[in-house]
């Protein structure tokens, strides 16, 4: 492989990252409190974290993979927030069952091919796509959506809809991981099944969370209130996301 | 939506629900000594990690953290001393190979072996491996590079071998970061020629 000439320099988006972990953390602080951060770089041409591990290694590894793509969801609260969405007026096993299994089919359709065709859509752009998935979930729970238009939009569709658009991001994000072509189907499909074991447990948190505070007298009291909240936490989301993809740093 | 279906008789008994709870309570226990654990800190006091093969990677990431630190300190120290007065200028001998180097890095060692050069100079070069593949970083820092100051990237991967020319983005140390993921000793030949004023080591 003969290197770039300084005619064109491959820029390998590092400077931006620090940003937009910035800008995750105050936004997880914001709506569910810290949580574990992605992967974090380091000048000097040391990557740390997850994305080191990746690139410094290479060959089929299921289980690392696996690993990744459940770590990937369990800390990421966009994801987590538009479950959350999702499940609040679900009461049924059945129900909750064909919602996630169709968020789930749609995200893997899009992490899969996305990564294999190498689209890589703007990491800001589909970060505010996720956060507005979690202000739509948020009004169609508060009843809004079928005032203003009158009826009901299927939430099958709507979910199936935005599972394709956080597989996109789950793509946008592997892409960054710059991963081998060697062994990068077998672990691709890893990181999926990861995505959706990491996705079962953080619905299992949630679910007795939220049973919990259904028994509560509080819950009907404060549906509406928690649904508020979701909104604005989803249009924060998309405001910083807009916010970073606009700024300047973000060359 | 589907406000419809909530009936009160959908809701779990306190009997299930703390069953749920605890349940979900040792399972996570388990993950995080078993499996995150070992995947973060390299740590294993389960043998879990050894046998899904996460040990590994938390090994990985905490050497990563370590060297990290490293170079912060180093920043901190102003950055690593450039003997600037070794080299021959280049002259008209271009394709010529003028040096050469070869090191051997034990499993998991990283070595970086890099040319002095001014701005828009042009080295070429050829490294190879004795067989098994090394991860390798071609990348470039100017002489005191502020803090936070992420190093130019030329080319990165996973290789035995790689050759071609490397054009300096601004005056520096431009070089190679080698890393050995495998089991074995493995030794890296480089051979440099073109205009540059020395290579070295960094140590």
């Amino acid at each position: 492989m003969h290197m770039k000439s300084s005619g064109s320099l491959p820029y390998d988006g590092r400077l931006s990252t620090p940003s937009l972990l910035r800008t995750r953390a105050a936004v997880a602080l914001l709506a569910i409190g810290a949580s574990a951060l992605p992967a974090v770089a380091w000048a000097h041409g040391v990557t740390g974290g997850d994305k080191g591990y990746i690139m410094e290694t290479f060959g089929i590894r299921i289980v690392p993979f696996i690993y990744l793509g459940a770590k990937h969801m369990v800390t990421g609260y966009d994801h987590l927030l538009f479950l959350f969405g999702v499940i609040f007026y679900l009461y049924r096993l059945k129900d909750i069952g064909v919602y996630v299994t169709l968020f789930a089919l749609g995200h893997s359709i899009t992490l899969v091919s996305g990564v294999v065709a190498g689209v890589s859509i703007n990491a800001y752009l589909i970060d505010a796509i996720i956060g507005a998935s979690v202000a739509y979930k948020a009004l169609d729970n508060l009843g809004v959506l079928a005032k203003w238009f009158g009826r009901q939009p299927d939430p099958r569709t709507a979910t199936m809809l935005f599972g394709l658009c956080h597989g996109l991001g789950l793509a946008t994000r592997m892409l960054d991981f710059d991963l081998a072509k060697d062994g990068l189907l077998p672990n691709l499909l890893a990181f999926n099944l990861g995505v959706e074991i990491g996705q079962f447990f953080a619905l299992c948190v949630i679910l007795i969370a939220i049973s919990y505070w259904r028994r509560s007298a509080t819950f009907v009291r404060y549906a509406k209130a928690a649904n508020m909240l979701l909104f604005l936490s989803g249009v924060a989301l998309v405001v910083y996301q807009l916010n970073g993809y606009l700024s300047p740093s973000q060359a | 939506m589907a406000q419809s279906s909530d009936l009160p008789d959908a809701l779990p008994s306190s009997r299930t629900l703390a069953r749920a709870s605890l349940a979900a309570l040792g399972v996570a226990a388990l993950l995080i000594v078993g499996v995150v654990l070992p995947a973060e800190a390299g740590r294993d006091p389960l043998g879990s990690g050894a046998v899904l093969g996460l040990t590994e990677m938390g090994r990985i990431k905490v050497s990563l953290a370590k060297e990290a630190a490293a170079d912060k300190a180093m920043d901190a120290a102003g950055g690593p001393v450039e003997s600037r007065n070794g080299g021959t200028p280049a002259d008209a001998q271009a394709n010529r190979w003028r040096d050469s180097m070869t090191v051997t890095l034990q499993p998991n060692q990283g070595i970086e072996l890099k040319l002095a050069m001014r701005k828009a100079e042009k080295a070429f070069y050829a490294w190879k491996t004795d067989g098994a593949e090394v991860y390798y970083n071609a990348h470039g820092e100017p002489p005191n590079p502020p803090k936070g100051f992420a190093a130019h990237s030329y080319a990165k991967g996973t290789a035995t071998a790689d050759k071609g020319d490397l054009v300096a983005v601004y005056d520096g140390m431009h070089g190679w970061f080698w890393r050995n993921r495998s089991a074995k000793a493995v030794r890296v030949t480089l051979k440099t020629g073109g205009e540059y004023l020395v290579l070295k080591e960094m140590k």
